[in-house]
């Protein structure tokens, strides 16, 4: 979009100026026609070619300055009608945002005085009529949509970025700082009539003595300790020491039992932390002592384990150990295989490993449908008995010496 | 006692043992059945489901499932892989 800007001056003076080129265009074809043509067409001689053209040139040159004299009133005249036809326009303008404005105005009761006029003409006719107000108009617009940005940008932060927290922290700390610096005042202003006490109220008690503010603050304390004395159990050492205060030299002295709870609470908090830290440390033992409870407890139970599958090893009866179908060298399957030609062969090779060979692992097996303990025990024949070099046996057996399977294992 | 680690550790004892799992899991064509080892039984249900239990079988013949578990095909295949890569069944995979 583009914008057009009318100035009516402007208009008003290329009018003016165009006029003015008009007339000083007839003013020269007057001349020209009265100085040169008319001596040219009284001339008594000769009327030689060359007169005869320069009259001519002379005739040509008046007719063009004419012409051109009609072009500049043209212009004038039409720069004329474009400034009327502007006015027009903004008057149309002017009377339809007039009419709007007032049915806007009539609908919702807006009454119109001279002090509405006059910030009406500050803040739209005033700024709107000239560049300088439009610009700085164009910049307080940019400097309102940048705020406005702003502060989305701020509460979008304080909702989604974690910046409610941060509030809230600062919130707290200044919070703090406020009931600190509470504290301090009264514990200055009020002195024995508060409980308050901290570090900077004593020091600024302190530095008040120097000043020889302090005696009405003496007084004030001494009120103060008395008061305080009608409650059971109160020492009667602070009122001791506010009246040994009263001798000059030793006005510093009775804060010493300001300074002496601040050290107090500095030590009982001390005392917290080595309480806390002290709790930690008997946690802790306590945890490592758990936990080596319970690495020992477990410990005992795959003993446990191994005991009682070796026990139940022990007690199997090896002659009935079996060998399955589908571990014999002879059969299909996905089964390992053991040697020997025949199912007896393979039996004897697997009675031998159990009687012969080394224990390597007994696991716990689970517990069969009636109830007996199961036991997975890795046995090392010290030999191949598997097709596939298989050197170990994996047998099953429950704790009432039932045999549930054995075959090789290459581990 | 843990059955998938009890599985690994008695049927795939070799590269061949291993390759045949992994086919029979993958297979299309096997769209449901058992692939019996030595004693664990790996039971497919349709070509993404399975079980694995410990079939038990007593001297007097009869049979005991102690314990079972179901697995998505491609969790076993991962266990299956890296169980025998760990152990240098499968060269690479």
């Amino acid at each position: 979009m583009s914008t057009l800007v009318v100035s009516y001056k402007d208009l008003e003076d290329m009018v003016k100026n165009a006029g003015k080129a008009a007339a000083l265009l007839e003013e020269y074809a007057d001349t020209i026609e009265d100085k040169v043509c008319r001596k040219l067409k009284e001339y008594s001689g000769n009327w030689t070619s060359n007169i005869d053209m320069a009259d001519q040139l002379m005739k040509g040159k008046v007719e063009r300055l004419r012409q051109k004299k009609e072009d500049f009133e043209t212009l004038a005249s039409n720069i004329e009608t474009f400034k009327n036809n502007c006015k027009t326009a903004d008057n149309n303008v002017k009377s339809a945002i007039q009419s709007l404005s007032g049915d806007f105005k009539n609908t919702y009761g807006i009454k119109e005085n001279v002090v509405t006029k006059w910030f009406n003409y500050i803040g739209t006719d005033l700024v709107n009529s000239n560049a300088l107000g439009r610009y700085l108009k164009d910049i307080t617009n940019s400097v309102n949509i940048n705020t406005r940005h702003a502060a989305e940008v701020i509460k979008d932060w304080y909702k989604y970025d974690d910046g409610k927290y941060i509030v809230d922290l600062l919130e707290l700390y200044m919070k703090q700082k406020i009931d600190h610096g509470l504290s301090i005042l009264r514990q200055v202003a009020l002195g024995s009539f508060t409980d308050d006490v901290t570090l900077e109220g004593t020091v600024l008690q302190i530095a008040l003595g120097f000043t020889g503010f302090d005696l009405p603050c003496d007084i004030r304390d001494i009120i103060g300790d008395i008061y305080n004395l009608r409650e059971p159990g109160q020492s009667k050492l602070p009122l001791l020491l506010d009246l040994i205060s009263i001798l000059p030299i030793v006005g510093a002295l009775k804060y010493t039992d300001e300074i002496g709870t601040v050290l107090k609470n500095g030590l009982k908090q001390t005392d917290e932390a080595v309480t806390f830290i002290k709790k930690g440390l008997k946690n802790g033992d306590e945890i490592v002592d758990n936990a080596g409870k319970g690495i020992k407890g477990g410990l005992n139970a795959v003993d446990d384990i191994a005991a009682q599958g070796k026990k139940v090893l022990d007690n199997f009866d090896i002659d009935s150990a079996y060998v399955k179908p589908k571990h014999l060298a002879t059969s299909g399957g996905n089964g390992a295989k053991f040697l020997g030609d025949t199912k007896e062969a393979a039996e004897v090779i697997l009675q031998d490993a159990i009687k012969n060979g080394t224990i390597v692992e007994i696991l716990d097996d689970g517990v069969s449908a009636l109830g007996n303990k199961k036991y997975s025990i890795l046995i090392d024949a010290g030999k191949e008995i598997g097709t596939k070099g298989e050197h170990f046996i994996k047998i099953i057996i429950s704790d009432d010496g039932g045999m549930l399977s054995a075959y090789p294992v290459k581990y | 006692m843990d059955i998938l680690k009890e599985f690994l550790r008695d049927e795939i004892q070799s590269e061949e043992e291993g390759l045949d799992i992994i086919n029979f899991i993958e297979s299309f064509n096997i769209r449901n059945g058992e692939y019996e080892g030595n004693r664990y039984v790996l039971k497919k249900i349709d070509n993404l489901n399975f079980f694995i239990f410990p079939e038990d079988i007593y001297p007097d013949g009869h049979k005991e499932v102690s314990g079972c578990i179901s697995i998505y095909k491609t969790q076993l295949l991962k266990e299956i892989k890296e169980w025998a890569q760990s152990k240098g069944i499968f060269k690479e995979i």
